[in-house]
């Protein structure tokens, strides 16, 4: 079955017509042998799942189509990078190479001179290598991203269980239901194949310390050798993200709570502690310090914490596609940690595993800061890796015959892929960037003068950010209440504030297709906003159009003292 | 293993020597990909692995090794990187040298170790 469905879906993405792609994103174009392949490789999972006899390279092998699968198939249909996010992030390593060291006058992106590990990676890599851009590989960023993750989740799940079939289960129930979107080109997704390799060598030595026999002897927690190579995996996490290493104390603190673990957990735990504290007081002294009464003061807020991430759409009108996906995916959310909750009652076994302690974790972090919004999605991918091993112990107990209870099995698993379908696919409007947005985000970004202003409603707009050391950007969707109404009820006048911040320097306004599709997703602004100011500022003698294409138009605000733009 | 181990402590040379290649050309990009996301990893992870009962464990231990090959790789590059941008003294040239440096010091300790145990063994006896 595995060949039919690899077969199937490299066929499916044949013609898929990404300029239709709009509610439900890729869900909508995909044809439907796509789905069909999907399903295909799911059922052909479960029969090899049901066999106890199935190798350990049959599993491998699905596993590595499912990731195909999910993650390879935007990057093979799209011309650019794909997420406004990765794109910022090349502009940060560019930004960097081209100043070797600190990004003088980096404003907003001033953190990521504090946290530089992941750009740094990067730019020796460019650099050593010769190439221009991270471009060619960042676009397959998100596959490569979750290859190598496949080999910490194995060890992860191999310290805890023996038997294949559960171990190989966790690992594709973590892909299915591996939704939030935090494999792309980023440090969240460096950082966090770091952490997984973090956790799976102290569990892997907790199993290797519990299962030594000591009459008389002092069991070593760790080797010396092997204790540093943990503390300099921990020194690249702190050096590179400011959420990780704090997932990682966590984690390592939880852990550390039963009496039995402390011998193995205490050290890294002490060397992750000590390691953080030590960067945030020097490299990250200025991030700390501005931020402290914040951090300080959102532990406090437990309530609002939370709600900042669950509700997120509350202050916008976005689209019903949008609504529904929300709700799938809370569904989807819910779903799975009430299954890990089953199996934690239901699976006796797994409370003496670690299990439950590392599912908690990354939930506490929940009550103690927002993370602009994002830590639900955070909590959520990093408690994934132990509640898909719950899940997997639950859906395919260890030492049973499965045959009859497999169709069940295999309904469950191909509503989990279901539901990151929608949760992963579905905003790709968005997400998704054509070769002509690209080149006029490039012409803004480097033609224009040494300190222009560059307005676009959305930050969906790929590579605004490049050469963001020379230009002063604004995004309507940023600006206040009241000036966002202001633009709302007449696009002209409400620009005028925004105008007023270029002083004596020009001022650009880009428009692109994947801003007008983030508008009527995420409805911040009412979804035929971008038109009505398109439509606005060609037909203003004060703003020239200076470059047009299909997907994208730039205008130049002309101010009345100046008598012919340039 | 000891071919490794050798093969180990040259590959950063390598990398060093194919800076002398034209930037981008796919020998040079896949020569220092592989050094940067393999090269000190594989050193440190040898130099964890050098007692018998750890290279015995066999296949068990086969996805360890390559677990903490990559991680340690990105790990220890990302950290030379860090070091450099921060001193201001970033180059490519420079990074490759301390990563050769520290690979080839990582893969050749043991042998290192029991060339100087042994020249104080016969010492000894002498």
């Amino acid at each position: 079955m595995l060949p039919t469905a690899v077969t199937v879906w490299v066929l499916s993405l044949r013609d898929v017509p990404l300029d239709r792609m709009w509610d439900f994103g890729l869900l909508k174009v995909l044809p439907g042998f796509f789905w069909v392949a999907l399903a295909l490789l799911t059922i052909g999972f479960c029969v090899a799942a049901a066999d106890r006899r199935t190798p350990p390279a049959c599993y491998l092998a699905y596993v590595l189509a499912l990731i195909s699968i999910l993650h390879a198939t935007p990057s093979l249909l799209y011309p650019e990078l794909r997420y406004a996010w990765g794109w910022k992030h090349v502009a940060v390593i560019d930004a960097m190479m081209r100043h070797n060291g600190e990004v003088p006058e980096a404003a907003g992106f001033a953190i990521y001179n504090q946290w530089p590990g992941f750009f740094q990676f990067n730019a020796v890599l460019l650099r050593a290598t010769g190439l221009q851009s991270p471009d060619a590989y960042a676009q397959w960023a998100q596959p490569l991203a979750n290859l190598l993750l496949l080999g910490p989740l194995l060890l992860i799940y191999r310290s805890i269980t023996d038997d294949r079939r559960l171990v190989w289960g966790a690992v594709w129930i973590y892909y299915s239901c591996s939704w939030v979107g935090q494999d792309y080109f980023a440090p969240q997704a460096f950082a966090f194949l770091l952490f997984a390799s973090v956790i799976a060598l102290v569990l892997k030595q907790q199993a290797a310390s519990a299962g030594l026999p000591s009459p008389g002897k002092r069991r070593l927690s760790w080797p010396p050798d092997r204790l540093f190579m943990v503390l300099v995996l921990e020194a690249a996490i702190v050096s590179s993200h400011q959420l990780t290493p704090m997932m990682l104390i966590s984690a390592l603190l939880l852990l550390s709570l039963p009496r039995r673990n402390r011998r193995v957990v205490l050290p890294p735990l002490i060397g992750a502690v000590a390691l953080t504290a030590a960067w945030n007081a020097t490299v990250a002294k200025q991030y700390m310090s501005e931020n402290l009464s914040d951090l300080v003061s959102a532990l406090s807020k437990p309530e609002a914490n939370i709600w900042s991430g669950v509700n997120r759409l509350a202050e916008a009108t976005p689209a019903a596609s949008q609504i529904m996906v929300s709700w799938i995916e809370r569904g989807m959310s819910v779903g799975v940690f009430l299954l890990a909750a089953l199996a934690f009652v239901v699976r006796r076994w797994t409370r003496r595993t670690p299990l439950p302690l590392l599912t908690i974790s990354p939930l506490l972090l929940v009550l103690a800061n927002a993370y602009g919004g994002e830590m639900v999605f955070r909590s959520y991918m990093f408690a994934l890796p132990a509640v898909a091993l719950l899940i997997a112990a639950l859906l395919l107990p260890p030492g049973k015959r499965l045959r009859m209870r497999m169709p069940v099995v295999c309904v469950v698993l191909l509503a989990m892929l279901g539901g990151l379908a929608f949760g992963y696919y579905s905003k790709e409007a968005m997400n998704y960037f054509s070769r002509q947005e690209a080149a006029a985000t490039r012409y803004v970004t480097t033609t224009t003068p040494t300190g222009s202003l560059l307005i676009s409603v959305t930050y969906a707009a790929p590579g605004l950010e490049m050469h963001y050391d020379r230009h002063e950007r604004t995004q309507v969707t940023e600006e206040s209440l009241s000036t966002r109404r202001m633009l709302m009820e007449n696009p002209l006048t409400g620009l005028e504030p925004l105008l007023r911040r270029a002083g004596k320097q020009p001022a650009y306004i880009l428009l692109n297709r994947a801003q007008r599709a983030d508008v009527h997703l995420n409805g911040e602004m009412p979804a035929d906003f971008v038109d009505r100011l398109e439509s606005a500022l060609s037909r203003a003698s004060d703003f020239k159009r200076v470059y047009a294409n299909p997907d994208a138009v730039v205008y130049r605000y002309v101010r009345p003292a100046e008598g012919s733009p340039g | 293993m000891n071919r490794l181990r050798w093969g180990v402590a040259v590959s950063g040379w390598v990398a060093v020597a194919a800076t002398a290649l034209p930037e981008g050309a796919p020998l040079r990009v896949a020569t220092m990909s592989a050094f940067l996301l393999i090269g000190p990893g594989l050193a440190a992870t040898l130099l964890l692995t050098r007692r018998p009962s750890d290279a015995e464990a066999g296949r068990r231990s086969r996805l360890e090794f390559t677990v903490l090959t990559v991680a340690l790789s990105i790990a220890f590059s990302t950290l030379v990187a860090e070091a450099l941008f921060l001193t201001k003294a970033s180059t490519p040239t420079r990074a490759l040298l301390i990563l050769a440096v520290l690979s080839s010091v990582l893969a050749l300790a043991p042998a290192l170790l029991r060339a100087r145990r042994n020249a104080h063994r016969t010492s000894v006896d002498d």
